[in-house]
């Protein structure tokens, strides 16, 4: 079933344009946002998340128009949002503060509440660090205590703006398994780690200059760079992009090098394909 | 007394029933309280089911990591504020300790103003100026920049008239009960409430404003639409008198059912235009209905 | 994430277990429950008969436990101490609710030779003089003798006056003497 439907979507701020006729619809499963800083992902994901409007063109989720008043009540009801900078209550503790949001939830009853914020804070791995204050917590422990609040009552439609950023190796991959639990739901995610989207995602969207440049799955947009990878000893220095990779070896993006090997195309080859340029390389991931 | 006594199985499976007769019982409880290893045996024996304790485990998990609420939350608790309702307002900026000491600030320094000096008219500051304290106290209460978890919040099912118009009843409690605290020290009787109904249709037309062009720049729209009129009133009325003059004739005598009304309508138009209470700011802005 | 398993190791005796619960480790808690949770069940069900009052002063005792670890000062059985909060949870409950004492059942079930005999290498000739005292004479003997509590604490319990606690206890005492001599 489609749980979110974009139709022509923009936005404007000022000249900038955030979103540019954007189009897509999702159904369950984890979906995924490629796209350079600036390219509209966190417009599009709180406009996902009922907390931004568009100029122009109509949005559909889990079936109903947000732009109603009664009908965001209803989506808000079944949606969590991790948005990019979650402001936190900084003098609660990580247990007071998603027991508020769960309340914001309309959860009423105080013990299953409670049990609600239990079972969130201990899939984020915050079981022991429940009466911690959020103004003494790392980067990395706010960031999950906003995994945890986004999680609260098993929401259909999931957005989460970055929720890896900040994450050390082991806790990415918890969060990777915690996710992969969740793919009968409707999950979308920005990311600026390709490995986070090969790992999780069935789908990938690569936002440009807020437009839509690509809408498929992680082997389709390697699949993008077919052809035009490849390893050299040395780097080329008419090569349209090349970097040195951890074993030495230059890999090239575009027309081989002499004495290059071709390589199989990765997810990160198949996205700077699309970004093309120079410019693109600077926000791009750099592993 | 004798160690190496252990109560046998079938004495505990009975104990555990409580199915054994009163001596036996009482050897074994006096025994239990000793020995681990017959506990053991007896907590093996029992037949109780796993999931029963962990049930009553989860009861006592619950109340000993239950947050003692907030100081302000659990007066509101005792007052008869249901738990959810106490931590929502509890946790609302517009009841910090800066904007209510900002506001006695205020209210005492028209206080003392009115006490200090002679007449009647000394208390005309504290008239002019009390509605304006609910007019910026609606946005406070409004504002996401307010709200340290406004993303958050804006994004949540209460979101729309619930959180708003709660916050907003609770702002507006705090600004009344400190005003009228304020003119029960000025104490000149009745004239000192005249000023009640004005704030009351004042605060309305600020959530009335709120819908229209949302709560970012509302309460300076009021507040500039206030001491505008009333200056502008004062030109075209000039030289006729005094301006403290003008402000106590449109607060008191039969003015008064002007405000009443004033209240009224606000009143209705908030009603009607509740849908359009959203705490997300661009959403306020943009007008969605 | 973080690491949820600290608590492997030697494990700890009762004594250090309520320590470490007086220091606010919940771990500690957990683990002093499961290993008293059955018998205190089976203890307070001899002197309460409703399951849901049992549970309840279950769960009361462990939340005093928790609040109360700091003040054990280490002497004693921990097992002894925690039944010193729950027969006195179990006089609060009740105190809210109609009685539901099973105290001195009258459906006593036979005991056979040989059980008299094991229960008797511990108390000697008491359990057959206990097992000879009126209902009335033996729930006051449990609870002042076995449980431990005050007078004022029994008559509570028991729902008689304070001084028929004495009076009851004093002929308890004397029927006792007999048997026994």
């Amino acid at each position: 079933m489609t749980s979110v439907k974009v139709h022509n979507a923009t936005r404007r701020f000022g000249s900038f344009v955030a979103l540019d006729d954007v189009t897509f619809s999702l159904s369950a499963g984890i979906t995924g946002l490629l796209g350079p800083n600036g390219a509209g992902k966190t417009t599009l994901l709180r406009v996902l998340a009922t907390v931004a409007a568009t100029d122009a063109g109509s949005i559909e989720l889990l079936g109903r128009d947000p732009r109603n008043a009664q009908s965001r009540v209803d989506i808000r009801r079944r949606l969590g949002y991790l948005p990019q900078e979650p402001g936190f209550h900084r003098e609660f503790t990580a247990f007071e503060f998603v027991d508020y949001v769960a309340i914001l939830k309309e959860m009423v009853d105080r013990k299953a509440r409670h049990d609600e914020v239990r079972r969130v804070l201990a899939a984020v791995g915050l079981a022991n660090e429940m009466k911690k204050r959020i103004r003494n917590m790392s980067g990395g422990m706010r960031r999950r205590v906003g995994i945890a609040q986004a999680l609260l009552g098993s929401p259909e439609l999931l957005i989460l703006d970055e929720p890896t950023a900040g994450l050390d190796p082991e806790q990415r991959l918890r969060f990777r398994e915690l996710l992969t639990a969740r793919r009968g739901h409707t999950v979308v995610l920005s990311t600026h780690q390709t490995d986070d989207i090969a790992a999780l995602c069935q789908r990938v969207i690569v936002l440009l200059e807020g437009r839509v440049r690509f809408d498929g799955t992680p082997p389709e947009l390697a699949a993008l760079a077919h052809g035009r990878v490849w390893n050299a000893l040395e780097r080329d220095p008419t090569a349209q992009l090349a970097w040195v990779t951890g074993d030495g070896m230059v890999r090239h993006l575009g027309t081989p090098p002499a004495g290059a090997d071709a390589v199989p195309p990765a997810i990160e080859d198949g996205y700077l394909t699309l970004v093309g340029s120079l410019h693109a390389l600077s926000s791009a991931p750099e592993n | 007394m004798n160690t190496e006594w252990h109560a046998s199985d079938q004495m505990l499976i009975e104990y555990s029933n409580v199915h054994c007769d009163v001596s036996t019982a009482y050897s074994i409880e006096a025994h239990l309280e000793r020995c681990q290893g017959c506990r053991g045996t007896l907590a093996r024996l029992s037949g109780s089911r796993p999931e029963h304790a962990e049930e009553i485990w989860n009861r006592i998990a619950d109340v000993i990591d239950r947050p003692n609420p907030p100081v302000l939350a659990g007066c509101l608790m005792r007052l008869g504020m249901p738990e959810p309702w106490a931590l929502l307002t509890a946790a609302t900026r517009a009841m910090s300790a800066a904007w209510v000491g900002l506001q006695i600030l205020l209210i005492g320094g028209a206080v003392a103003l009115a006490r200090l000096g002679a007449g009647p008219n000394a208390f005309t500051p504290f008239l002019f100026f009390a509605p304006i304290l609910p007019a910026v106290g609606v946005v406070v209460a409004y504002h996401p920049r307010f709200d340290p978890a406004a993303e958050i919040t804006a994004c949540s099912p209460m979101a729309g008239a619930k959180l708003g118009l709660t916050r907003i009843v609770a702002v507006l409690s705090v600004t009344l009960s400190l005003l009228f605290a304020g003119s029960l020290i000025v104490g000149h009787g009745w004239i000192t409430l005249t000023w009640i109904l004005p704030t009351l249709a004042v605060a309305g037309a600020t959530l009335v404003v709120v819908t229209l062009i949302g709560a970012e720049q509302a309460s300076l729209v009021v507040v500039v639409l206030w001491v505008t009129t009333w200056f502008t009133l004062y030109v075209l009325r000039s030289p006729q008198g005094r301006f403290v003059n003008l402000v106590n004739d449109g607060f008191l005598g039969e003015r008064q059912w002007l405000w009443a009304g004033a209240c009224l309508v606000m009143g209705a138009v908030v009603y009607v235009r509740r849908d359009r209470f959203e705490l997300a700011l661009e959403l306020q802005r943009q007008g969605m209905s | 994430m973080s690491v949820d398993s600290d608590a492997v190791g030697p494990e700890r005796s009762d004594v250090q277990l309520l320590n470490a619960v007086g220091a606010g480790d919940q771990v500690a808690l957990r683990e002093l429950y499961e290993r008293h949770q059955a018998w205190l069940i089976a203890r307070l069900r001899h002197r309460c008969a409703d399951p849901d009052v049992v549970d309840e002063c279950l769960q009361d005792t462990f939340v005093a436990v928790w609040k109360s670890a700091s003040s054990y000062e280490g002497n004693g059985e921990v097992a002894a101490w925690i039944w010193g909060i729950a027969i006195r949870r179990l006089i609060g409950v009740l105190r809210k609710q109609p009685r539901q004492i099973v105290f001195a059942r009258d459906d006593t079930v036979m005991v056979s030779a040989e059980e008299h005999v094991l229960s008797g290498v511990q108390y000697g000739d008491l359990a057959g003089a206990l097992s000879g005292l009126s209902p009335e004479l033996r729930a006051v003997v449990q609870a002042t003798v076995l449980d431990g509590l005050t007078t004022r604490e029994a008559s509570r319990l028991l729902g008689i006056p304070a001084g028929t606690v004495k009076t009851r206890m004093m002929r308890a005492r004397q029927e006792l003497r007999g048997a026994l001599t």
